[in-house]
């Protein structure tokens, strides 16, 4: 089978082994995916093998725009790769444009909240009621957090994408295609709204632009 | 950066999992091996994500990576 990594515009294969030490090859023309071959599935859900994919998609980023694959995407041979990547041709030239000069960075943060916005039970409320408003306020406590800290970057930002994941306390992640030329300014900014609330936020990239494949806006 | 390398890998498995070039068909093979590996995946983030709720987040947190 032919494990496939990213798709490239017409560059050849970065100079490292594929998973396994296996060799990479580029195949096809105008839009080239980025393969190894191997007789079965050479992925484990190790960190090691996850890397070293995550490794292969880097350096083809080195030489040009990508688009990552989803993981674990394998073609029987060639032929096969080489129908789809025919088939979408337009709409891959047309991502790789998007993506091109820019990276992904990653943010997490943990929502903590502040007593006062952990949701005061209202007075005269029955116990019920009270629950469900404290709840409420929680949740809306937590999306002004995060959108305080969103925003700011997203401005900087071609494309950006969040969530707010439940939980106690909740987390943001958010998602941000950024200019090479921005990262570090991007970076800064965490830093300023780290201390101005003060929270801890962990700012991970530059990745390949995986958020921002796509066809439609998600 | 090792402290930062468990945050790094949930957002690189989070990526990994949900991000990048979707081919939709029966053209790619070894289905249940890709299931297997999707269930490996989401063992390891929450297996992470465990550790970060006994141990705590926030000093792993600062640094960034």
């Amino acid at each position: 089978m032919l494990y496939a990594y990213a798709i490239t515009g017409p560059v050849g294969p970065p100079d490292i082994e594929g998973l396994g030490g296996a060799p990479l090859r580029a195949v096809g023309h105008d839009v080239v995916a980025i393969v190894s071959e191997h007789h079965e599935l050479p992925l484990r859900a190790e960190p090691e093998d996850l890397w070293a994919h995550e490794a292969v998609v880097e350096a083809a980023m080195e030489r040009g725009p990508v688009l990552p694959m989803r993981v674990g995407t394998s073609f029987p041979g060639e032929a096969e790769l080489l129908g789809v990547l025919r088939g979408r041709a337009r709409e891959f030239r047309r991502a790789l444009a998007r993506v091109d000069g820019a990276v992904e960075l990653g943010i997490r943060a943990v929502l903590d909240l502040a007593p006062s916005e952990n949701g005061t039970p209202a007075a005269g409320a029955g116990p019920g009621t009270a629950y469900m408003l404290g709840r409420l306020e929680r949740v809306r406590a937590a999306e002004r957090m995060a959108a305080a800290i969103h925003e700011p970057l997203a401005a900087l930002a071609r494309e950006a994408t969040w969530r707010v994941e439940a939980g106690q306390p909740p987390r943001l992640a958010g998602a941000y295609l950024v200019d090479r030329s921005g990262v570090e300014a991007f970076r800064e900014r965490v830093t300023e709204l780290e201390d101005r609330r003060p929270i801890a936020i962990v700012c991970t990239g530059p990745w390949p632009p995986y958020s921002f494949v796509a066809e439609e806006e998600r | 950066v090792t402290a930062t390398r468990d945050i790094a890998l949930v957002d690189l498995v989070d990526r990994l999992l949900d991000g990048g070039v979707v081919i939709h068909g029966d053209i790619t093979l070894a289905v249940a091996d890709v299931d297997l590996l999707y269930v490996g995946l989401r063992a390891l983030v929450a297996s992470v994500e465990t550790m970060e709720r006994e141990y705590g987040m926030k000093p792993a947190l600062r640094g960034g990576l």
